[in-house]
């Protein structure tokens, strides 16, 4: 009721209907977002470099937190304007901006659990700031934020106005790379470090399966929504420098480069196909591709002392996986 | 009147068995019936799998292949192929699954003989490797395809039977079996006090567990199974688990878990997200409540915690992901 009476009923013409329309908001979004993003591989570089101390006012923590007052005053000045074109932001704004404008307060809120779950248990060690609840909380709402352009209701559009929706997907999807980085095929290499014992070996195992699951998904996910062709290469890429800072292994950007290039020229090649078979393909191809990558690139720079059975065998059932995360995609829908 | 019609229809003396004796030309009967006898051939697979399990976990095999768990399995494996070559044969619909149940044969043979080649050639495989091995893995798939073929049958208007809901999650409960070593049913790290290492294992296990069956029950949802069929295959998911590693104390849980699930999607419709985010953190915090009342819980509540956590968002994540947004423009139609 109240919603209604502030609305102005009379849409405004000028900047604000400029402002209001739907590519220029998703572009307001990007620069913060990056920022956000930055922000938080800037502060796990440091903790994982030994740049940090036992202070909450650190450089890292600035940059990620002025990231995080970027994007909610960016998204509250998308709420402010959808009110001043005479529109309702709850009811006219795209879904996805809708959650990450009910996200921005929850990441204030998580901060604010996280003061009292230190309090109460104690600062984490080891891998629990990974896994506990509040930082879990904070990197929800953080990913809700960042994914507010993922998902593109306009798959004509010209690539350029894209750019906000391969971004956004990007953003989202290093948010949980970063949060799964303890078990991270290109955090600690187990392929060239462990040859017997079978933890090791187990570790480094559900390690490739849990984080090829994933490309996976983000894989279909950008096929569905029809990104440019080399969106899908950006996108591996960029995320595995992302995580290669953690660790300083950079080389792995060659394989993630290898795969998103074999899996767009196939993509290519099949673009006359229907696309239930083209995502077949890229269900089996891209975490086959994705792993038997990075084991090249362990064979090129060191060598992979995990017997045959393990890093083929790991390969294969990465495929199985792929061919599992087919089963929930999304159904294809007809429009006339 | 019937034999007549079945003489002419040239209907042979083991379908007439299939069809009601009331009703000769209920097809759907029959189908019934062919779906049952399939299902039968799946449980006879799925069971010599878990005794197989259990035999190797309990020291009861020794080097040779001639064993009553291969007996079982194999059984299974060979009766379904030639039920399926019968179905092809008698040009039975669906024809594709029935062709598809058939054509596992030849690729069991296949990837039997590449496996001999591979042992010749690499070696044989010291424990978790057997589980990883590719022509293993292989075998492994082929026969996820084998049980999963009765829910290709019989499914009227969208909406999966019983017996093809069970079967269908069947083959997730193969590929789970191959992936016991991080189970969290039978590899209970949890319970353990160690470094990180470990903790990350588990973890990660668990992770793979919850997004597996999640599927399973999405994919469930999606195809508008019975109620109780999820609850029923969570039960046997717990029981096929449980008889390899002795852990049954999880076995309520995924029944009890699943029952809640199931409720719960029933009420907030098929394509809410609550329920698919409820199984996976009501899975989580019942197993950790359970091992801190029954045995040990290692973990601290940063991880406990973070798990329950995790997999919520695995929920969220996969019901998202699931939603039919993608609308196709005239020329991708297919």
């Amino acid at each position: 009721m109240i919603v209604e009476q502030l609305q102005i009923t009379q849409p405004r013409t000028g900047w604000i209907a400029r402002l209001s329309q739907p590519q220029v908001m998703a572009w307001l979004l990007v620069p913060s977002s990056l920022w956000f993003l930055a922000g938080i591989y800037l502060d796990g570089w440091a903790h994982n470099h030994g740049k940090v101390d036992n202070t909450f006012f650190t450089p890292w923590h600035a940059v990620f937190y002025s990231g995080y007052f970027a994007s909610a005053l960016t998204l509250a000045f998308i709420v402010l304007i959808t009110h001043l074109n005479g529109k309702i932001w709850q009811r006219d704004l795209p879904a996805s901006i809708r959650t990450a404008i009910i996200a921005a307060p929850l990441f204030a809120l998580a901060g604010i659990g996280d003061l009292w779950w230190h309090t109460t248990f104690g600062f984490e060690v080891g891998i629990e700031p990974l896994l506990s609840p509040p930082h879990l909380a904070l990197a929800s709402s953080m990913f809700l934020v960042v994914v507010a352009n993922a998902r593109n209701d306009h798959p004509q559009q010209p690539a350029v106005q894209r750019i906000p929706v391969i971004l956004s997907t990007l953003a989202g999807w290093s948010v949980i790379t970063f949060m799964l980085q303890f078990n991270h095929p290109y955090g600690i290499v187990w392929p060239e470090t462990v040859r017997s014992g079978d933890t090791g070996v187990m570790v480094g195992v559900v390690g490739l399966l849990v984080n090829t699951m994933l490309t996976t998904g983000v894989a279909l996910w950008m096929q569905r929504q029809r990104m440019p062709i080399g969106a899908l290469t950006f996108v591996l890429v960029a995320n595995a420098l992302l995580i290669a800072l953690m660790g300083d292994e950079y080389r792995f950007g060659w394989g993630a480069l290898a795969t998103g290039v074999l899996c767009e020229v196939i993509a290519y090649t099949l673009r006359a196909q229907p696309l239930t078979l083209r995502l077949r393909v890229s269900a089996l191809l891209v975490p086959l591709s994705l792993c038997l990558a990075y084991f090249g690139v362990i064979a090129a720079t060191s060598a992979v002392v995990w017997p045959i059975h393990i890093w083929l065998g790991v390969s294969v059932l990465a495929a199985v996986a792929g061919w599992g995360v087919l089963i929930v995609a999304p159904r294809l829908q007809t429009t006339e | 009147m019937c034999d007549i019609l079945f003489h002419i229809q040239k209907i042979s003396r083991f379908e007439r068995l299939c069809y009601d004796k009331d009703y000769c030309y209920s097809e759907t009967k029959a189908m019934k019936h062919y779906q049952l006898i399939s299902f039968s051939f799946a449980l006879c697979i799925i069971a010599g799998m878990t005794l197989d399990a259990w035999a190797h976990v309990h020291g009861a095999t020794d080097n040779t292949f001639f064993t009553p768990w291969h007996a079982i399995l194999y059984s299974g494996l060979f009766g379904s192929v030639a039920w399926y070559g019968y179905l092809t044969q008698r040009q039975i619909a669906p024809q594709a699954a029935h062709r598809l149940g058939l054509g596992m044969g030849p690729l069991v043979a296949l990837f039997g003989m590449a496996d001999l080649l591979w042992h010749s050639w690499f070696g044989f495989e010291a424990n978790i490797q057997a589980q990883l091995s590719p022509p293993h893995i292989a075998l492994a798939v082929i026969l996820a395809l084998l049980v999963s073929i009765p829910s290709r049958q019989h499914n009227q208007q969208g909406y999966l039977t019983w017996l093809g809901a069970i079967a269908g999650s069947m083959a997730a409960v193969v590929i789970l079996t191959l992936l016991m070593f991080v189970s969290p049913i039978t590899a209970v790290y949890a319970e353990l006090y160690s470094g990180d290492t470990v903790v990350g294992l588990g973890v990660s296990g668990f992770l793979i567990f919850v997004s597996t069956w999640l599927i399973v029950f999405q994919w469930m949802r999606r195809n508008n199974a019975p109620f109780g069929a999820f609850t029923v295959a969570s039960g046997v998911l717990g029981v096929s688990q449980a008889i390899s590693k002795g852990e049954w104390r999880f076995v309520a849980l995924l029944i009890f878990v699943g029952l809640i699930a199931e409720l719960v999607g029933r009420k907030t419709g098929p394509t809410s997200r609550v329920a698919t985010m409820l199984w996976p953190g009501s899975f989580a915090l019942g197993y950790f409540l359970l091992l801190k009342y029954t045995s040990t819980l290692a973990w601290g509540p940063s991880v406990w915690g973070g798990v329950v956590v995790m997999a919520v968002a695995i929920g969220f994540g996969i019901a998202t992901f699931a939603e039919p947004t993608t609308q196709l423009t005239r020329e991708e139609r297919i």
